[in-house]
């Protein structure tokens, strides 16, 4: 029991990340109508801005997280205005395209400056483990979990409390009808961009301590906090972070019941099967079926 | 249907610039190579050089392996030339960037004997890169070696043309193996990177215990680019393993001492292949690597196994600043056995022929390199005397321990 | 209307120079095409034209897919990799004649299609391309981790060289011409299907789904079989590559070689095949010439991608369009055809070079 249990917080901590990757595609996802394959590579952007700014730089933790932020919503604003503002009313597929060519970019620039290797990242709220009634935590894993899902929750409080927040959902319901009702569509679309570009960033700044900073980690994470959002469901904010630990705890169950030389194909599958049975994913709503 | 001129020019045009572009580093090793602190650029070889061409990622995420390889041929090339070249003749390294890619890697190989008309070639790094170049050097008939790629396959599938400096995986786990069951562990796990390099010695690892009536108790894959191995890791804890050998690469090496420490597994002994050499290990793992025994076939830090070995540390430091790592070693000690094959096929049959370059490859025996001892055996693979076993130490050095 | 632009060609009308650049220009190609080899190419370059040729059929096979229907594989690397591995499994393990192994790469391909298309061909078309993605995935995992029928990450050695009645296609040469046959197959299918009923059946789907759906056209019908037409070329694509390389393994087939697939489109312009064929041939040779720029290569590709994307929708297939329409007379600088042209395409969001 106590095993089972071990796998349990294991796959929270890991799925809490995956779920605040998640909540960028989903952001991305309503407003821009695109998945954002380059969402991935955002949180290794995170990642090593923290590592400028604190290791490089040598500002004390408090400074370094903001301006690493800050750097994010930087860089997340020049890639809306160089690669998603010229193609909002392009097709799908070429969206979809320029997003993958934003991503080949950013993991090789990367990969550039920093080189191929990882670097360490120190924790930020200890990495010695402790032992709770058997159960083995570490306490960077819990306060990755509780800032993830505090996150999300804020978030959904900002959009649906705010009006700020309600002009940028409207946005996302029905851009036209949005700025009918005399909301700032750009402004809002570009908010929305930023915000999910710091999201992301941020979510690779929680997991620098743990999996270290590497410019392949977009990848790596990329791909899982994508398949996060489609498993809790595209259109749902709250969904990703149930997608997201949902995923992690599969994959944790998966590696240990099952095999972990499949525990790759286990996940995929899990996803391929959730998007044919009910696409709009666990938490969605029925999505309106084009043909 | 379309008929485009435009097609056709900009194909024309594009092979026109493949054909003539040659923008290959052509290197004979006696200047431009960096830093020469030495000063020999005076080469004492003068007659018509013989090419050599090199090949390996120079780009992308293994290229700190390529650039490795590079480094510890061209040290080579420059002492051979300095001594008079091959009777008289220099050395010429024509490299290649193949990007770790086995479609890569053909192509460039083709290049190298077809545009640029080597005689002998030397890469890759990835096992599955080197296999696919050596359907190529096979086929043409051109001496292969392999400087880096310790895949069992390699020297296995009755290839003709290949000479492997690296020590197979074979020998590497046979070591590591043998190490465990001498130091006294009952419960050996396993945790290997799923690719050519851990799946290989997987195969290596599961045939040695098997001879010695042993199991493995718990035999755990993970993909080498992931983050979390808790949940392999919670395996091996609940099969009560005392030992683990993790079959990777330096950085998912860092990830498993790591994650076992966090979950409170720091009485495992951590063993491991001659992948988990890298300064990067201590970097990211810390004091939770400290204590990790793996094999390895070179140790700048430990006294020098014959006179040889110690020349290149004392010239490698003095040519790069640095000092000498196992693939540096590895590559040096290859051009060196490559030097061997052209000189005895120049002096035995006075002309370079593939077949005389690879009957004097495969006829050293008892040869001193910086490597060790090596004598090459019928299917191309330096056999050396002893695999090293190293201890890292507080501080990110390294002992000897057997 | 049509009295105009008719009025219009026989006022200017093409001139011979212009004529005979029309009967001759596929010619001329096949032609040189055909004296290639002889051209003092040597294997290295014979080798990329064979990679080239290659990859020009799959981003031919990508483009029946994506570009007239509009659907997104982003797994498409996946249906080479099972085309690839089905031939060499067959030719090696159970000793198969090579023949066999070409058909089956394809059919087993295609087979693959049908299995992921019939649940997921109803899918929205960001769904659709998700579901490729974890398909390509899993497919990559299976090829790495079924050791005792793929050999798992040693990859499959001494996959045997083409002969046919005895005659050994292993030389480059040889090679190459077998390609160029292969190739010209694909051109000349492909070609037929979109210019037959079905061809611009998915036309009008790609344009437009829920309208062709109103007009009676199948779409999940014509949406499988341009699929499992697609996945057949692939898998054939994969064939010739395993015979060429006579050694496989799992990286080749990763997920992430997907996206070079689809650089090759966006490249050759979606839907266009003269730019199919172009993009998969400039994508191959480019990282040849640009190999001394190093890690830098990489960044420009994908700078490069995002460019093309934005300031050249139809990529090379636009621009070999409007010149070969400039060499053939059909297209006049400075009228105002050219206006009206620019017009068109502009609204209908098909950005296919029309055959």
């Amino acid at each position: 029991m106590i095993f089972f249990l071990q796998q349990l917080v294991q796959g929270l901590a890991l799925g809490s990340i995956y779920g605040l990757i998640a909540i960028g595609y989903v952001l991305i996802y309503n407003t821009w109508g695109v998945l954002n394959f380059a969402q991935g590579d955002m949180v290794m952007v995170g990642a090593f801005t923290v590592l400028v700014t604190y290791s490089m730089w040598g500002l004390p933790m408090y400074l370094a997280i903001p301006l690493a932020i800050v750097l994010c919503l930087v860089i997340g604003y020049i890639i809306e205005l160089t690669a998603f503002r010229p193609l909002l009313n392009a097709e799908n597929q070429r969206r979809l395209i320029a997003t993958i060519g934003v991503g080949i970019f950013l993991r090789n620039l990367a990969q550039i400056i920093f080189g191929a290797d990882a670097y360490p990242f120190p924790s930020i709220f200890g990495n010695k483990s402790m032992n709770i009634g058997g159960l083995v935590v570490v306490p960077q894993d819990i306060w990755n979990t509780v800032v993830g899902i505090l996150l999300v929750v804020l978030l959904m409080i900002f959009l649906k409390r705010t009006r700020m927040g309600k002009a940028m959902r409207a946005t996302a319901q029905d851009r036209e009808a949005a700025r009918l009702m005399g909301v700032n569509v750009r402004n809002c679309m570009s908010l929305t961009f930023v915000l999910a570009s710091a999201i992301g960033g941020f979510a690779g700044m929680l997991l620098a301590p743990k999996y270290f900073v590497v410019a392949t980690h977009g990848l790596t994470f990329g791909n899982k906090g994508f398949a996060a959002a489609l498993l809790g469901g595209i259109a749902s904010n709250a969904g990703s972070m149930v997608g997201g630990i949902i995923l992690g705890i599969l994959e944790s169950l998966a590696a240990v019941y099952g095999s972990s030389l499949w525990q790759t194909a286990i996940a995929f599958l899990i996803l391929f099967l959730v998007l044919v049975v009910k696409p709009s994913g666990i938490m969605g709503k029925k999505d309106v079926r084009k043909v | 249907m379309k008929k485009f001129l435009a097609m056709l020019m900009t194909v024309a045009m594009l092979f026109a610039l493949v054909a003539c572009g040659n923008n290959t580093t052509t290197n004979n090793g006696t200047g431009n190579n960096g830093n020469t602190g030495t000063g020999d650029d005076t080469s004492t070889a003068t007659g018509e050089p013989i090419k050599v061409g090199l090949f390996g990622p120079m780009s992308g995420t293994n290229a700190a392996v390529g650039i490795s390889q590079e480094e510890g041929v061209m040290l080579a090339v420059k002492e051979i030339n300095a001594a008079g070249g091959i009777n008289g003749r220099p050395i010429e390294i024509i490299s290649e960037d193949d990007e770790n890619d086995a479609t890569t890697a053909v192509s460039v190989v083709n290049k190298l004997i077809n545009s640029d008309e080597v005689v002998a070639l030397i890469g890759s790094v990835n096992s599955s890169v080197t296999l696919a170049a050596m359907e190529v050097t096979q086929d043409v008939g051109i001496p292969h070696l392999t400087a880096i790629s310790s895949g069992a396959s390699i020297t296995t599938s009755g290839y003709d043309y290949i000479v492997r400096g690296q020590a197979s995986d074979l020998l590497q786990a046979e070591a590591v193996v043998n190490y465990a069951i001498d130091a006294g562990y009952e419960k050996i796990g396993l945790m290997y990177q799923n690719d050519d390099y851990g799946g290989g010695a997987r195969d290596v690892i599961l045939e040695i215990m098997a001879d010695k009536g042993l199991e493995l108790a718990a035999d755990e894959a993970f993909e080498a680019t992931a983050a979390d191995v808790t949940p392999q890791l919670q395996n091996v804890k609940a099969a009560g393993c005392d030992c683990l050998i993790m079959w990777c690469m330096y950085q998912p090496g860092a990830t498993i001492a790591n994650q076992a420490a966090q979950l409170g597994m720091g009485d495992l002994q951590l063993l491991g292949g001659g992948g988990l050499t890298n300064a990067q290990l201590y970097e990211l793992g810390g004091e939770n690597v400290v204590g990790v025994v793996n094999s390895q076939t070179f140790l700048a830090g430990a006294d020098a196994v014959n006179d040889f070995s110690a020349a290149f540390i004392e010239n490698f430091e003095a040519e790069y600043g640095d000092t000498a790592d196992s693939n540096n070693a590895m590559s040096y000690d290859t051009m060196y056995i490559l030097a061997e094959g052209l000189q005895y096929c120049l002096d035995t049959y006075g002309e370079l022929t593939s077949d005389g370059i690879m009957e004097g490859m495969k006829s050293i025996k008892d040869m001193d390199l910086a490597t060790g001892t090596i004598t090459v055996d019928e299917n191309g693979d330096a056999v050396r005397d002893s695999i090293l076993m190293v201890r890292l130490v507080e501080g990110g050095g390294y002992e000897l321990v057997q | 209307m049509k009295k105009n632009q008719s009025n219009l060609t026989a006022a200017v009308g093409p001139n011979l120079a212009q004529r005979v650049y029309s009967v001759s220009r596929v010619w001329v190609i096949l032609v040189l095409a055909l004296v290639f080899p002889f051209l003092g190419a040597n294997n290295y370059l014979l080798h990329m034209a064979n990679v080239s040729m290659m990859f020009a059929i799959l981003t031919i096979s990508l483009n029946v897919l994506s570009g007239f229907t509009g659907l997104m594989s982003v797994g498409h690397i996946a249906f080479f990799g099972i085309g690839a591995y089905t031939t060499a499994i067959l030719t090696t393990t159970y000793g198969m004649p090579i023949w066999l192994g070409f058909i089956a790469a394809g059919v087993v391909s295609a087979l693959f299609s049908l299995l992921l298309g019939l649940p997921t061909m109803r899918l929205k078309g960001m769904y659709f391309s998700v579901a490729t993605l974890a398909f390509g995935e899993i497919i990559y995992q299976i090829i790495k981790n079924w050791e005792s029928v793929t050999k798992g990450t040693k990859g499959i050695t001494k996959i045997p060289e083409i002969t046919i009645f005895g005659f050994s296609f292993k030389s480059y040469d040889r090679f190459y011409y077998l390609m160029l046959l292969g190739l010209i197959l694909v051109i000349v299918l492909t070609y037929n299907l979109k210019n037959s009923r079905s061809g611009r059946a998915m036309l009008a789907i790609r344009a437009n789904d829920i309208a062709a759906e109103a007009m009676g056209v199948n779409v999940v019908t014509y949406k499988l079989v341009a699929f499992m037409v697609s996945a057949f070329f692939a898998g054939i694509a994969g064939a010739f590559y395993a015979h060429e390389m006579r050694y496989i393994s799992p990286e080749t087939f990763a997920s992430v070689e997907s996206s070079t697939l689809l650089a090759m489109m966006v490249v050759g312009g979606i839907g266009s095949i003269p730019g199919a064929i172009l993009g998969g041939t400039v994508l191959t040779i480019l990282p040849e010439v640009l190999r001394f720029i190093g890690d830098f290569r990489l960044v420009l590709y994908g700078a490069a991608v995002v460019a093309i994307i934005i300031f050249a929708p139809k990529g090379i297939g636009g621009l070999i369009d409007y010149l070969d329409e400039l060499f053939s007379g059909k297209r006049h600088l400075h009228t105002k055809q050219l206006a009206k042209e620019a017009e068109s395409n502009q609204d209908g969001s098909g950005e296919e070079g029309q055959a």
